[in-house]
This record gives structure tokens, sequence and C-alpha cells, in this order.
């Protein structure tokens, strides 16, 4: 059958990728220059013993390469460790931030896959007109602000209008309806997912707009005009497929980095999200913690690319194994 | 009346700074059901233009002046939006690119069934099987049209091309390099299927080819075009062996001859640029016998004899002087490369 041996070799690549990533997290952390005890004790009178106490308690006396195997095995029985920072389980506090992580990146970057595909078919379907310059101008502009300098220029914008900081509303005392928390939460979220959305859409439409072109300065778009097609559906039927081709894999990186969070962002608006909390834990060397959300980020990626692969596979007939 | 009648077709290409190209420069021909008829020329003469624009195919940017009559009918008087019923209901097209005038994403006979739907000629199966049975007719087995172009051969796409073209039983079928990319065998079997096809079924067929021994296979009739205009046109056989235009006998003469001892002489130079007037015969600079009044008198297209119209000053004189001027440059090897340096002899 066509495709079993083409799934098989991508789902196969996708796990060594995985295998690699976790390698090099586990070793990349460790080349940091200090280490947790030095954080965790930076006590007044720290003692060598203490030192020494915590380093055989977390396993750090233990050989590099004694520590990989130890970690690889726990992690095969599905355990990611306990936080040098706050001794409570890696999957627990993971899970806890991806709740909060994944809506507002989720929104912002769905948000701007639609606006960039769409606003890229505008521009290259009227093409040299005046909504095209706009669009194609504005979609550069975002796409080279740096994420901070958008993120700073919103919060100082709307400082007085929408809520700058954090998921929801700290000073709401005593119990509170649901459809009222989810409405503080939503306004909470409006800038963070603004930033995500703006500094994303502008790669969308320029890629968009030019796989358009060059669609449809293709002879299958001339003969489907040549067939006496509308405009519409020479667009919908024969250039759109064509040019989406492209746009997948663009597609399925971003929807990867969703889990990611968007560390800049979510800093900027104190978002308690995983990228805030692998801020935190670089700071205090948390390694269990690090590994943790940088595998969560890999795995998701590399997921996510296997299933543009899929849908690559879909979309094209031309893909053989 | 002709089944097909272009008159004085023009069209201008948009330059920058507000100039403009005159691309095609008032071409008219005519034909008849069941004819087949040649349009040849060097590239960037306005073979393809002219046929682009005789659909109203042409970008934004170009501009057409003249009619377009079939039937009696004028085809492109309606604009965009009237002209597009016209399209592949009347006249059907195969493009230069065998490869790509197919949607690689689109199963073939989707793609023949598409125009009869939306041309109303029939839908659902009946469509499908009408589709299959097209294919057939084109050599290819109805089941084949389950797959996608990439699995068919060059050949085997330009048959499918053609299939698609006959889709709505057009009277026209306008073929723009149709086996430029194809293997010499392929093409001499799809110039078959091509003049098959005009004689079982009626059907006009205009050719446009660089290729001048395609032409002489294919056509009754041709016309040599120059710098965007018609500058001779006849029956093949005159063409070929009394030709009135400088161009066509210096054409015929680049053609290399399976047969004949002659030896391969190409023309010196190149098309003139069309974003300016130009004074005189467009042909002048790279001509081999031309005279003082080519200079600065635009040559007029007149009759020559039966069918056979020129555009010419050598016309004018009487013929034994025609003969000894043309024989006379030809006979003297240092032909006078009239472009300095243009061109490899």
């Amino acid at each position: 059958m066509r495709g079993a041996d083409y799934v098989i070799k991508r789902a196969g690549f996708a796990v060594l990728t995985i295998f690699v990533a976790i390698t090099i997290n586990f070793f990349l952390f460790r080349v940091l220059p200090g280490n947790a005890v030095a954080d965790l004790s930076r006590v007044p009178r720290a003692t060598p013993q203490l030192r020494h106490a915590l380093e055989v308690e977390f396993g750090l006396d233990k050989p590099k390469w004694e520590q990989y195997l130890i970690y690889l095995k726990q992690l095969a029985h599905g355990n990611m460790g306990v936080s040098y920072a706050t001794q409570q389980p890696v999957s627990t506090l993971l899970a806890n931030d991806l709740k909060n992580t994944i809506p507002m990146v989720a929104v912002g970057t769905i948000a701007a896959i639609l606006i960039g595909v769409l606003t890229g078919i505008l521009s290259a379907w009227r093409r040299g007109s005046a909504l095209d310059h706009l669009s194609t101008n504005l979609a550069i502009a975002f796409y080279a602000f740096p994420t901070q300098f958008l993120g700073l220029m919103l919060l100082i914008l709307f400082a007085s209008v929408l809520p700058t900081s954090g998921m929801m509303n700290p000073f709401v005392l005593g119990p509170e309806s649901l459809w009222a928390r989810l409405k503080d939460i939503g306004a909470h979220m409006i800038l963070p997912a603004l930033t995500v959305c703006l500094t994303l859409y502008g790669e969308f439409t320029l890629i968009m707009r030019s796989s358009m072109l060059e669609t449809l300065g293709e002879d299958y778009v001339l003969t489907a005009r040549a067939k006496g097609l509308p405009d519409r559906k020479i667009v919908s039927r024969h250039a759109l497929r064509n040019a989406l081709l492209p746009i997948a894999t663009v597609v399925a990186i971003s929807l990867g980095w969703i889990v990611g969070g968007a560390i800049l962002v979510e800093f900027i608006f104190t978002w308690p999200g995983i990228g805030w909390a692998m801020w935190q834990a670089i700071y205090q060397r948390d390694y269990p913690m690090l590994q943790g959300g940088f595998l969560v980020l890999a795995v998701s990626v590399i997921v996510l690319n296997f299933i543009a692969d899929l849908a690559y596979f879909r979309l094209d007939p031309r893909i053989k194994e | 009346m002709s089944l097909l009648e272009v008159r004085e077709l023009h069209v201008w290409f948009d330059l920058q700074e507000g100039r403009e190209l005159h691309a095609v420069q008032g071409v008219s021909f005519g034909l008849d059901a069941g004819e087949r008829f040649g349009l040849v020329g060097e590239s960037g003469c306005g073979k393809t233009t002219t046929i682009l624009g005789l659909m109203g195919l042409l970008p934004p940017t170009a501009s057409v002046a003249g009619e377009v009559l079939v039937g009696g009918e004028s085809i492109l008087a309606g604009g965009e939006s009237s002209v597009r019923s016209h399209r592949w209901n009347d006249i059907a097209m195969i493009f230069q690119g065998a490869m790509n005038a197919l949607n690689p994403v689109k199963k073939v006979l989707w793609q023949i069934v598409e125009p009869m739907e939306l041309h109303g000629i029939a839908d659902g199966t009946q469509a499908r099987r009408m589709a299959g049975d097209l294919l057939e007719m084109v050599g290819i087995p109805a089941s084949a049209g389950e797959r996608y172009p990439h699995e068919f051969s060059g050949g085997m796409r330009q048959r499918a091309a053609i299939a698609m073209a006959l889709a709505c039983q057009p009277k026209i079928l306008l073929a723009d390099e149709p086996t430029t990319a194809l293997d010499v065998m392929v093409q001499a079997q799809i110039l078959e299927l091509l003049v098959g096809l005009s004689n079982d079924l009626g059907l006009a067929l205009v050719l446009v080819t660089h290729d001048l021994p395609v032409v002489a296979q294919v056509c009754e009739r041709a016309a040599v075009m120059y710098a965007g205009e018609i500058v001779e046109e006849g029956p093949t056989e005159a063409l070929y062996h009394a030709p009135r235009h400088p161009y066509t006998r210096l054409l015929f003469a680049a053609t290399p001859d399976l047969y004949g001892d002659e030896a391969v002489v190409s023309i010196p130079g190149a098309p003139p640029r069309l974003d300016r007037a130009i004074e005189g015969c467009a042909f002048r600079p790279r001509c081999d016998s031309s005279l003082d009044r080519c200079e600065s008198e635009h040559p007029e297209f007149r009759a020559m004899g039966a069918g056979h119209r020129a555009a010419c000053h050598l016309n004018d004189l009487p013929g034994e002087e025609r003969a000894a001027r043309e024989g006379a440059r030809r006979a003297g090897s240092a032909a006078p490369a009239a472009t300095p340096g243009g061109g490899a002899p």
C-alpha cells in the first residue's frame, strides 16, 4: 500500500530525533556554569558538609554518564523527576504551566495563521493593488519587529485599558461565577495573545503571498483560465491547494511552539505559563524542570512536524515513499 | 464566412514610465472548419501573444484591440465574463508546457470532466464516461484517468491535454508549440493524432510553432510572423517553393534538410525591439536583399496569387530582377550581414 512505508520511516525518524533531543537537553544544562546546589545553598555560612549532603540527595555526586543513565531509565518509566526548587513532581508543575500557556499561545498562533494565510492570498490575487502594498508592508514591518519591542509597545499603549500582567485579577476574593472568571482571563489574555499573533502573522503573509504568486504563474492556472473558469474558482480549485503545500510545514512548526510557549511574551506580561517557568528554572539551575520543559517542547515540535509530513503526503500525490 | 476570423488584432503591453510594447501589430487571418493553419516565426515575434490575445487570456498589463469572430460572433466585445463562455466551448487550447498544463494535485479524469460540468455539457457519471471515451480516443486507457499527471509520461500528458481540450467539443483548437518538449518519436505521434482529430472531427487547428518541418507536415496553410506582424501568408507549398518574403526564404534556409546537401544558413541579428515605433520594414536590418526604400517605407501586405499574400517591396520589382537580387546574394557566400557583429554564420 502506498504510504505505509512512508509513515513508518517518518515515525522512526521522529523517535530518533526525540532521543537526540533528550540527550542534548541533559548535557546542555550541565555545561552551564554553576550548579543547583550552589544556588540552593546560597545561604549564609553554608558549610561544605551541607553542600555535599545536598549533592548526594539530588544524585549530583555521581558521574555525568551515570546520572544520564538514571535519567533515561526514570524517563522510560514516565518519571520526569522532582523540581529542585519546589520539591514538587516536574510532571505536575509542567501540566499546570501548560494549562496556562496553551490557550494564550494557541489563540495568538491560530489567529496569526488565519490572518497571514488570508492576507497572503488576497495580496497575491490583487497583486500590485493598494491593498497588496499595504498588506505586504505591514507584514514586513511586524515580521521585523522584535517580540520584546512589540510587546512593550502594546503594554505601554494599552496599559490604561487592558490588564498587562498575570492571568487573572489577584484582588478578587471570595467566590466568583465561572463566566466572570473566564471574562477576566480573556481580558488578561488579549495583550499577550495579540503580541504572539502580530509577531507571527507577517511571516505567513509573506510566504503565502509568494507561494500563491508562483502558483498563479503556473501553466495549469493558465489552462484553468482558458477553460473558462471564473477567477474565484481558479484560485480555490487550482491555485490554493498547490500554494498551501509550502505553508504546511511552517504551520506545523508554529503549532509545535504553542506548547513551548513564548518565553519573551510570557516574561513581559508575567503570564504564568511554561515559558515563564523555563526562565525561572534556568535562573535556579533546576535541571529536572529544564529537562522536562525542553522535553515537552522538543516532543511537540517533532510530533507536529511528523503530522506535517503526513499532511504533505495527503496534499501532494507526487510524494512517494 | 470563415469559422474563425481574426481582424486587425493589436496587443500592447504597458511598460514602466508610460511606455508601451506593441507586441502584435494588426494580425489578421481566418480559417474554416477542418482546416489546419500554421503560425510560424522566431521566438518573441508575437505568435503566442496572438493566440492568447484572441482568447482574452493576456495579463491585465496588456491591452487588446481588434476583432475576433467565431462563426460571425465577436467574442472579445463583451469583456471577460462573456468571453469566458466561449473559452473551451468554441476555442480550446493545448499549451507549450505539456508537462505543466495539468494540475499536479488533481486526477486526470477530474480535469477533463471539469470544463464539461462548467459549460453544462454533461455532469456526473455521464461526464466521466465521456471523459473516459476521450482518453481512449487519444490512445490512453480510460482507467488511467484515475491517476495523477506525474504518473504519466510526457507524451501521455500531452495526449491527456489534448483529450482535455476536446472535452466541450470545440470547433477550434489552438496548439501552442504542442510538441516542443517531446522527443522526436512522440512528437510524430502527437502530430499524427492532431491531424487525425482535425480530419475526423472537422476541427480547425491553429498550430503555433517555430519548427517549419512540423508546419509543412501538418498544415495546408501558414502565416509567417515577424516583429508582431504577419509578413507572408499562403499555402505551405507556396511558402516553401516560392516564398515572396526574404524572411520566409531565410527561415526555410535555416532549417536543416535531412536529404538536401545545402548548408544550413542562419539569419544574422535578432528581431527588433517593439517598444518603439519601427520606420520602414522591420526586417530590413537583417534582410539580405533590401532596397533603399525599405528603410523609410513600410511595405504593404498584398496579394501575390491565389491565397498568397506578402509584405515586401521586392515584389514590386519585375520577376527576373527580383530573382537576380536574391540569387546573387545567396550565391555570394559573403552574405552582407547588415547588422554588424550580429549572429554567427
